[in-house]
């Protein structure tokens, strides 16, 4: 019997071991089980043990990420909810933002000449704190690889998520405003789901934070295409 | 049919926003265009909150686990060239720790320096009985 031709092995393996993951947190309260990290690794080890190849396991998975653009969506919830802080705090959040993605450009372009990476995998790396939807769409028009750059987009999404709310009160970001907008800037919706959990108010930020990093990094990005 | 109702909301806007994103010749997804449009009907209220919020807090609340199907996806792209896992590795980490810290800091500066400006501006009317903090 080969796993990967049932049409529901991937999607029910992927929710049942992150409930199960949620669970242990919750149960254990350790920070370093962050339930999409130990689904991730787990998914990844269940893959390779049972030979499913990961295209027959995101037939079915495919389904999740179909949600991205929904949920995206529904991300004008929150931010409705909380107009008043956006109002109140306009410029702030873009003199952030932008200084934000600016910062995260050009240190790609440094780390990028360090190592003497190729071109593509430059352009590729580029759009990495964008949210998936955007941050593909920027990669494909500069030439870069989107597929790559889906994949360390999703992993800085796990990263925020799982240091977000830890680093920013580390380094003395207090503000409500200020802790959402710099999570949801670097680590978009996977940062924002952590943001959530901070307040209501740093997740509308963050939430916030997603659409204005993506339009200023549609913008800035094409500035930084020659890596010369 | 409560539920059903907002998902479909949901749905049909993210769609017009899928339109939109292939009609108009700019770089943007059709999750942002779909975001505009959600908040632009709830703004002018031609859109109640209730009529949406239930399914859309669900699916805010499941959001973290949407990211697992694309990010299992590096095993696809394995054996990595070493420069580029090095460079990927240092930018994933300290590039999210970086970008994070300046935002955070900026805006608080900017804050400040904001509230700042509000207080002189106050003070110089001589109004600073009726002066509201501003944040």
């Amino acid at each position: 019997m080969n796993l990967g031709a049932l049409e529901y092995f991937g999607i029910a393996l992927t929710l049942l071991v992150y409930v199960a993951a949620s669970w242990l947190r919750r149960r254990t309260r350790l920070a370093v089980l962050n339930p999409l990290l130990v689904t991730i690794v787990v998914v990844i080890i269940v893959l390779v043990l049972t030979g499913v190849s990961f295209d027959d396991y995101n037939a079915s998975a495919e389904w999740l990420t179909h949600l991205l653009t929904p949920v995206t969506v529904c991300l004008a919830v929150p931010l409705y909810e909380k107009l008043q802080l956006l109002r109140r705090n306009f410029l702030a959040i873009i003199v952030g933002v932008t200084t934000g993605i600016l910062s995260g450009l050009l240190l790609t372009f440094g780390v990028a000449k360090l190592v003497s990476l190729g071109t593509t995998d430059y352009l590729s790396l580029l759009p990495r704190s964008v949210t998936a939807a955007i941050g593909m769409g920027i990669s494909e028009r500069i030439g870069g690889s989107a597929a790559l750059t889906l994949a360390v987009i999703s992993l800085t999404g796990v990263f925020g998520n799982l240091i977000g709310a830890r680093f920013v009160r580390l380094i003395r970001i207090k503000d409500p405003v200020a802790q959402g907008l710099a999570i949801g800037t670097a680590s978009h919706v996977g940062g924002t789901a952590g943001a959530f959990e901070l307040g209501e108010a740093q997740g509308a930020m963050s939430s916030l934070a997603i659409v204005v990093a993506g339009i200023v990094a549609v913008v800035l990005t094409p500035l930084f295409t020659t890596l010369v | 049919m409560k539920y059903l109702t907002q998902l479909t909301i949901i749905l049909v806007i993210t769609l017009v926003g899928e339109l939109l994103s292939g009609l108009v010749p700019l770089p943007v997804p059709a999750s942002v265009y779909g975001m505009a449009i959600m908040f632009t009907l709830l703004a002018t209220g031609v859109l109640k909150i209730k009529q949406i919020r239930d399914v859309a807090v669900l699916l805010i609340e499941v959001m973290a686990v949407m990211f697992v199907p694309s990010s299992v996806a590096i095993i696809t792209l394995w054996p990595l060239a070493s420069e580029l896992l090095l460079a990927a590795g240092i930018l994933v980490c300290l590039g999210t720790l970086l970008v994070m810290a300046i935002t955070g800091h900026a805006t608080q500066a900017t804050q400040r320096l904001l509230a700042t400006y509000a207080k002189r501006k106050t003070r110089t009317k001589g109004a600073e009985r009726t002066g509201v903090a501003a944040v």
